[in-house]
């Protein structure tokens, strides 16, 4: 009982159709703009009120217009110093875990025996929940209690230092972490490596590219739409770091790995000073868009998605 | 013709290759090895480091943690309800979500979708004050939905968007076809999307488990009782207390009680993994 | 037919008395009332509150306790959670810190009419200083369960020995304390074996609310702030040869602090792990550090002494003292449920001797804030416990006092590291903290 449509089907059939379809989507998505506004904006927007507000949930939110923003870039050592902490933190660890990761993808991607017990073995660690890395962490790096230090001084006969205590290994420490996490960035390079078609390597041999060419003229360009996603999924779950430093360092030694998240929920949950750490999370929030943005422009200059 | 074809090559040429890949899975395996030969160690046996192989093996540690010292079995219990819950939410929605970007038009779509993957910038820090006023006036503080209920509606944008990247590769054809023979859209998806999305929905099932499991800063913030504990409580609140520096043998086997599940799950669904990871066209 | 009906007579008494059994419990149950208690005593003293809590329910059959333990980690957090959600306990411990802010955010019930209508003579009950940190704005918002103690140092006799020091002599001046140290301290190049001495605890990543630099700065004849608790007063002299003292002491006896704090940390876990094995020579540590040994490091109990921490004597100003601001106890949150029960909990666990005292006598502690509280104390520590609590002085702590500690500890870290001179350090910290207090005077 469906009438086939034909350029005599009258226009206003076409138009239900467009209605139905809008309908239907509507519906589908309908879940997701509630989840939206009921989790997402509508606190966003909250968060946003409150931070011009002095607010300690049990007194109600008192209006203090800029007064939070001022206090943060003018009379908040902490503060500064956690942008930094965060900022060397995301340079250290996105890139190295990007070099990594393909570097691990491009070892095991070989049709030789055994490849996949390899697989399994580098991925399994990114398998470990954070917070129970952490605290195998805590452990590994104890100088008394772990197995590192005795380890490194057995070898090299190098006393190493205590890597969580010492202000200038902690935040090194915390970013090996994510680095023996690898596993997940690992495979998602791993399945770009599998999807570069073959005939691109043979026409490389055929002109007579020695490996390190192959890796600079094909691998890598066909990667960097991989490399570009990562990238961006890097620099916003570095941004956002917390479980892992609050377990390991809680933001010491000497406020070494006081990383952004950790001062905020120090602001607002321990201190309870919810205006002032709204308006942390509200930098945030700018500063995230702003670096993303800046990754997004820049793409067009070294991301290629046709074939080379 | 992709890599993935052939037979294996001699590994004769590649002897390299093979060592250093040993040698880096030695590296990256030791501290997981550690983490179960510590938990079968005695007390005394914590304060020897160097001693790597306890003897006998301690397995009443595991007891004492999970019944005894610690009421970690009911944790493990908890992650379980928490996490089942949270999968059907994530793969449901997200599924539901998605094949409503990917397959049909409306007046806003593109906008949303944006707004969607913006949502994935958005630090949980930003919304956790708000969420947790807003989780008080429902009476839901010191229950477990706000760690179930976001699920529902798809929170996750990842989710959404392997669901969406996957739905765009389904040809067209086939849904015309179902619509043709007079199918509304909701049995479009649940009967003939749904069941091509098996390696998506294996993909999303996990990654959805995992994050659930390990969720940190929601029980954190939103769980006071330590009866509704989930395990990422429940073992920071073993090394949180003073008295750890000569608990390490009970911690580590509470730790490995927490990642067990999780690395099953994962070895489980391991075949799906690339698959689902590649279908999906993620790194388009 | 006899026995048929002898047996349905039987059954039916049965039957009659478990349906009265079944009753009973029920009854009762209903006539009972349970009350959450959050408190931080965890490790050992967990089966200790429980016993204590357990002889109170016997006293109290109408009412049931449900104990939740907090580490001080999470305590301030659990309790803005419960405060936000309406979800508060109906008896609350308090840190030292954290009351001060509650309390001056009203976050208590005052107790004032309570003390009055049950006609408790405070005075005689608890030492004043006491009952002094345990107000706000004048009024009563908590039972304190010690005195504000001041931290001693434990000691490893064997080593001592070793180093031909007598263990049986007790350390008084910093002078006696710095030879010591230097003496146990054994280091081959930049590698510390063995330590004397750590000048500064908690002063990295710690949680807790001792702060060495108040210690040090009490025996050095200072004061943080002025009687008032309104201004800063840790910018003299004092406070600057105090600072000054700990960063010379580290550098004399250790190589350096950052040295120190590398190879040993700060905190208490790092501390007493190595003070366990051996591989610490003294450690300045709080009075329940017995209690605590007793449980996880049995082996040093024999070999342990203490003494109280010394004084500068090289300051005629300078005196055996402690000065402690605020004082943590047991308050009832402003909207608990059951205030009533709380209140008799309340009574019990801070005032009657089956209670607190019990539960002190069990953790050999001698800071109890009970006048008339004898605890058996060991005679290895007994003389220098009562001394510890004798030398205390307590005031009551701002409402910023936990940042203004936080403050202390950083400024205690960045002189130590040498990241600033000890004169800069202070003239920072002194400005920070004013700008606190200004702050919450307004």
């Amino acid at each position: 009982m469906h009438r086939p449509m034909n350029s005599r089907t009258p226009r206003r059939l076409t138009m239900t159709n467009r209605w139905r379809e809008a309908l239907w989507g509507l519906f589908f998505v309908s879940p997701w703009i509630f989840g939206f506004v009921v989790f997402s904006a509508g606190p966003m927007i909250a968060s946003l009120y409150l931070s011009f507000t002095e607010y300690n949930v049990v007194q109600a939110p008192m209006w203090i217009g800029w007064e939070n923003y001022e206090r943060l870039f003018t009379a908040d050592r902490l503060y500064i110093k956690s942008l930094w902490v965060t900022l060397e933190y995301s340079m250290v660890r996105v890139p190295l875990v990007i070099v990594v990761g393909l570097a691990f993808a491009m070892l095991i991607n070989a049709r030789l025996r055994f490849m996949s017990v390899f697989r399994v073995s580098l991925y399994l660690p990114s398998v470990v929940p954070l917070v129970a890395a952490s605290v195998l962490w805590l452990w590994f790096l104890n100088p008394q209690l772990g197995l590192l230090n005795p380890l490194i001084r057995d070898v090299t006969g190098w006393s190493p230092p205590n890597w969580l205590r010492d202000p200038d290994f902690a935040l090194y420490a915390i970013v090996a972490l994510s680095v023996w996490q690898v596993g997940h960035t690992m495979m998602i390079f791993l399945a770009g490596l599998q999807e570069i078609p073959r005939d691109l390597y043979e026409a490389a041999e055929i002109d007579g590219c020695g490996p390190i060419r192959r890796l600079r003229h094909v691998t890598l360009p066909m990667m960097t739409p991989t490399i570009y996603f990562n990238l961006i999924i890097g620099v916003i779950q570095s941004f956002q770091a917390f479980a892992a430093v609050f377990i390991l360092t809680r933001g010491g030694p000497a406020n070494e790995t006081l990383i952004y998240v950790v001062y905020l929920y120090r602001r607002g949950i321990e201190y309870i000073e919810m205006g002032y750490a709204s308006a942390m999370a509200a930098i945030l929030v700018l500063a995230i868009l702003a670096l993303t943005a800046l990754i997004m422009k820049t793409s067009d200059k070294w991301v290629t998605y046709d074939r080379v | 013709m992709t890599a993935s074809d052939a037979a294996y090559e001699p590994w004769r040429p590649h002897i390299g290759r093979y060592i250093v890949l040993f040698g880096l899975s030695a590296i990256w395996l030791l501290p997981v090895v550690l983490l179960g030969t510590t938990s079968l160690k005695t007390q005394p046996q914590v304060y020897d480091a160097t001693r790597i192989f306890p003897w006998p093996l301690a397995w009443e540690n595991y007891k004492l943690v999970l019944f005894d010292s610690f009421p970690f079995a009911r944790y493990v219990f908890n992650s379980i309800v928490v996490a089942v819950a949270s999968v059907a939410g994530d793969v449901l929605s997200s599924a539901f979500i998605a094949y409503g970007f990917a397959q049909l038009r409306f007046p806003g779509r593109r906008i949303m979708f944006l707004l969607m993957i913006a949502t994935m910038m958005f630090p949980f820090a930003v919304r956790m004050i708000p969420l947790f006023l807003i989780f008080k006036e429902l009476g839901w503080i010191n229950t477990w939905y706000p760690l179930i209920a976001p699920s529902f509606f798809g929170t996750h944008a990842f989710f959404i968007f392997l669901f969406h990247q996957f739905f765009l590769g389904i040809p067209r054809s086939l849904m015309e076809a179902a619509r043709i023979d007079g199918a509304n859209e909701l049995q479009i998806w649940w009967r003939v999307v749904m069941p091509l999305s098996k390696p998506v929905v294996a993909v999303v099932a996990v990654l959805a488990f995992e994050q659930s499991w390990s969720d940190f800063m929601s029980p954190l913030l939103y769980l006071n009782d330590s009866k509704m504990y989930t395990l990422p409580m429940g073992l920071y609140s073993l090394i949180s207390g003073d008295d750890v520096a000569s608990n390490w043998h009970l911690v580590m086997a509470a730790t490995v009680t927490m990642i067990f599940p999780v690395v099953a799950v994962f070895i489980l669904a391991q075949r799906f993994f690339v698959r689902g990871v590649t279908a999906s066209g993620i790194k388009g | 037919m006899t026995s048929n009906t002898s047996s349905m007579t039987r059954r039916a008494t049965l039957a009659a008395a478990a349906a009265l059994a079944m009753c009973l419990p029920i009854a009762y149950a209903a006539a009972q009332t349970t009350i959450t208690f959050w408190n931080g005593w965890d490790g050992s003293r967990r089966p200790q509150l429980r016993a204590v809590l357990d002889a109170f329910e016997r006293r109290n059959p109408d009412i049931k306790v449900e104990s939740l333990t907090l580490s001080s980690d999470t305590t301030a957090q659990r309790f803005l959670t419960g405060i936000a959600a309406g979800a508060v306990p109906d008896l609350y411990m308090t840190q030292a810190g954290d009351f001060s802010r509650w309390g001056s955010l009203g976050a208590f019930m005052p107790l004032d009419d309570l003390v009055a209508r049950d006609k408790i003579d405070l005075n005689a009950t608890f030492f004043p200083s006491s009952i002094e940190g345990s107000r706000v704005n004048g009024k009563l918002l908590q039972f304190p369960f010690k005195v504000a103690t001041s931290m001693l140092v434990w000691y490893n006799k064997d080593l001592f020995r070793q180093a031909g020091l007598d263990p049986e002599k007790p350390i008084r001046t910093w002078a006696e304390l710095e030879e010591a140290a230097a003496r146990t301290t054994k280091r081959s190049g930049t590698t510390i074996d063995q330590l004397g001495f750590n000048a500064c605890l908690n002063c990295s990543i710690g949680t807790g609310s001792e702060n060495p630099f108040v210690e040090w700065m009490s025996r050095n004849g200072g004061a943080i702030l002025s009687p008032d608790g309104r201004s800063v007063a840790f910018d003299s002299p004092q406070g600057i040869d105090t600072l000054k003292w700990m960063v010379a002491f580290s550098d004399r006896t250790a190589g350096g602090w950052g040295t120190v704090l590398r190879q040993f940390g700060s905190t208490w876990k790092d501390l007493r792990t190595s003070f366990y094995t051996g591989k610490m020579a003294m450690i300045h540590d709080g009075p329940f550090l017995y209690n605590i040994m007793a449980n996880d490091a049995p082996h040093m109990l024999d070999k342990v002494g203490v003494f109280v921490s010394p004084m500068n004597a090289a300051n005629p100003g300078a005196r055996q003292r402690y000065i402690g601001y605020g004082v943590p106890g047991y308050g009832i949150p402003a909207k608990a449920k059951n205030p009533e029960a709380a209140w008799k909990l309340l009574k019990f666990i801070a005032m009657e001797d089956a209670g607190a005292c019990e539960f002190f006598r069990q953790q050999k502690r001698a800071d109890t804030s009970l006048r008339n509280c004898k605890v058996d104390l060991p005679p290895t520590v007994a003389s220098a416990f009562v001394q510890n609590a004798e030398l205390v002085e307590g005031h009551a702590a701002p409402g910023v006092w936990s940042q203004i500690h936080a403050r202390l500890q950083q400024m205690s870290e960045s002189a130590l590291l040498g990241q600033a001179t000890p004169e800069a350090a202070i003239k920072a910290a002194a400005d920070d903290v004013r700008r606190l207090l200004a702050r919450q005077q307004n």
